[in-house]
């Protein structure tokens, strides 16, 4: 349940392998022990109980940052988000700053759900670095400057007075494509964040793989030209110096300070010539890496996702980034 | 990216990876991060119901 969110009895009974007369009983025992919350709901036609966890057992938060925003909600345990708020960051954003402020969103969401911290069960924190998902410290200097050796999620949970786990974006959005998304049913995929930086998390035999350091998928730091620029990692040629939100602003910059890589997929979208060039190129770096990748690997599928693929659905044909149906 | 892709696959572009956009869209983080945190729960009888299982 914790995994599905919501399942019918049957649905149950075909994951457990476990007679739909005995799944009956376990559930009638849980909801009776509160765990537990049944509602009648129509599935392709025939009436069903649709089970959950009780909402009553809490509350979780979820809190993702990435380069240039935030984004915060709650949910009870049955994966219903109840509260959710997002806010821009500024550019080279530093840990402390944007903890408080996580903090207070989720004060302040607890306050417009009548609910209070005691009710936070756990945080979930999801972020644009490789992450030592032990010690909660980004495992690489100079990713993310003004969050270097800062223990994120024990620093967070000092705020919240709650236990938060933290992992890196892409594994996160991997896992929640592969439970309910477009990676749903395809145990061997991939997801990719292209974003103003660039990762992927891998779900391999069904399960999220980190690798043995935990940073597996750091695909915006495949080097794809030794003797290329210089990457915010300290090495060279890395894709995201090809691809990431920087490299696409530096192409189309002339003239337009202050741009962001939101108005570049803007531009695109609006036909500017500068910028469809500038994604079509991207497209193309993005192509090379995930077939060494594929080469590597053999996924089912790939699903992308970020800023970037935002472009797709509009611009498809003029940006050179088309895509199947899922 | 498809073109890139299918031409520098071993596998070739007929048996290439589908290449598909994410289905929740700009939440797909934060959705996952609200998991992970329910993963890590041990909800209610979480051992008792594991020994009514087995
Ligand atoms: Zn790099």
């Amino acid at each position: 349940m914790k995994h599905h969110g919501g399942l019918t009895q049957i649905e149950l009974s075909g994951i457990t392998g476990l007679s739909p007369a005995t799944v009956s009983n376990i559930v009638k025992e849980l909801v009776a022990a509160g765990v537990l919350a049944t509602t009648m709901s129509t599935r392709s036609g025939r009436r069903a109980h649709q089970v959950t966890l009780a909402r009553a057992l809490g509350l979780v938060a979820g809190v993702h940052f990435s380069e240039r925003h935030m984004r915060v909600a709650l949910a009870d345990v049955a994966h219903t988000v109840v509260a959710e708020q997002h806010m821009p960051l500024a550019k080279d954003h530093r840990a402390d700053n944007e903890l408080n402020r996580a903090a207070q969103l989720i004060t302040d969401m607890l306050e417009s759900v009548d609910a209070t911290h005691d009710e936070i069960l756990a945080v979930g924190l999801a972020m644009p670095a490789p992450m030592n998902v032990s010690s909660g410290i980004i495992t690489r200097t100079g990713i993310m400057r003004g969050w270097d050796g800062v223990p994120v999620a024990e620093s967070l949970g000092i705020r919240l007075n709650s236990p938060v786990y933290v992992d890196n974006n892409a594994n996160l959005g991997a896992l929640a494509e592969y439970r309910t998304g477009a990676l749903r049913g395809k145990p061997n995929s991939l997801y990719i964040s292209v974003d103003e930086g660039i990762g992927a998390g891998l779900i391999l035999n069904g399960e999220v793989f980190r690798g043995h350091n935990g940073t597996a998928g750091e695909f915006g730091h495949m080097v794809l030209n030794e003797d290329g620029a210089l990457c915010r990692c300290g090495n060279r040629g890395c894709l995201e110096t090809l691809v990431g939100g920087d490299a696409i602003i530096d192409s189309v910059r002339a003239g337009r300070r202050g741009l962001k890589l939101h108005d570049v997929v803007v531009k695109a979208i609006g036909g500017d010539a500068a910028s469809i060039r500038a994604i079509a190129d991207a497209g193309r770096h993005l192509g090379i890496a995930a077939a060494n990748i594929c080469n590597v690997l053999d996924p089912d599928r790939i699903a992308v996702g970020g800023e970037l693929s935002q472009v797709a659905s509009c611009y498809s044909a003029q940006c050179g980034m088309p895509w199947n149906g899922p | 990216m498809r073109h890139a892709m299918e031409r520098a696959v071993i596998v070739g572009p007929d048996r290439a990876a589908d290449l598909v956009q994410s289905q929740l869209g700009a939440r797909t983080e934060l959705l996952g991060a609200i998991s992970f945190a329910i993963d890590q729960l041990t909800i209610g009888t979480e051992s008792t119901t594991a020994q009514a299982v087995s």
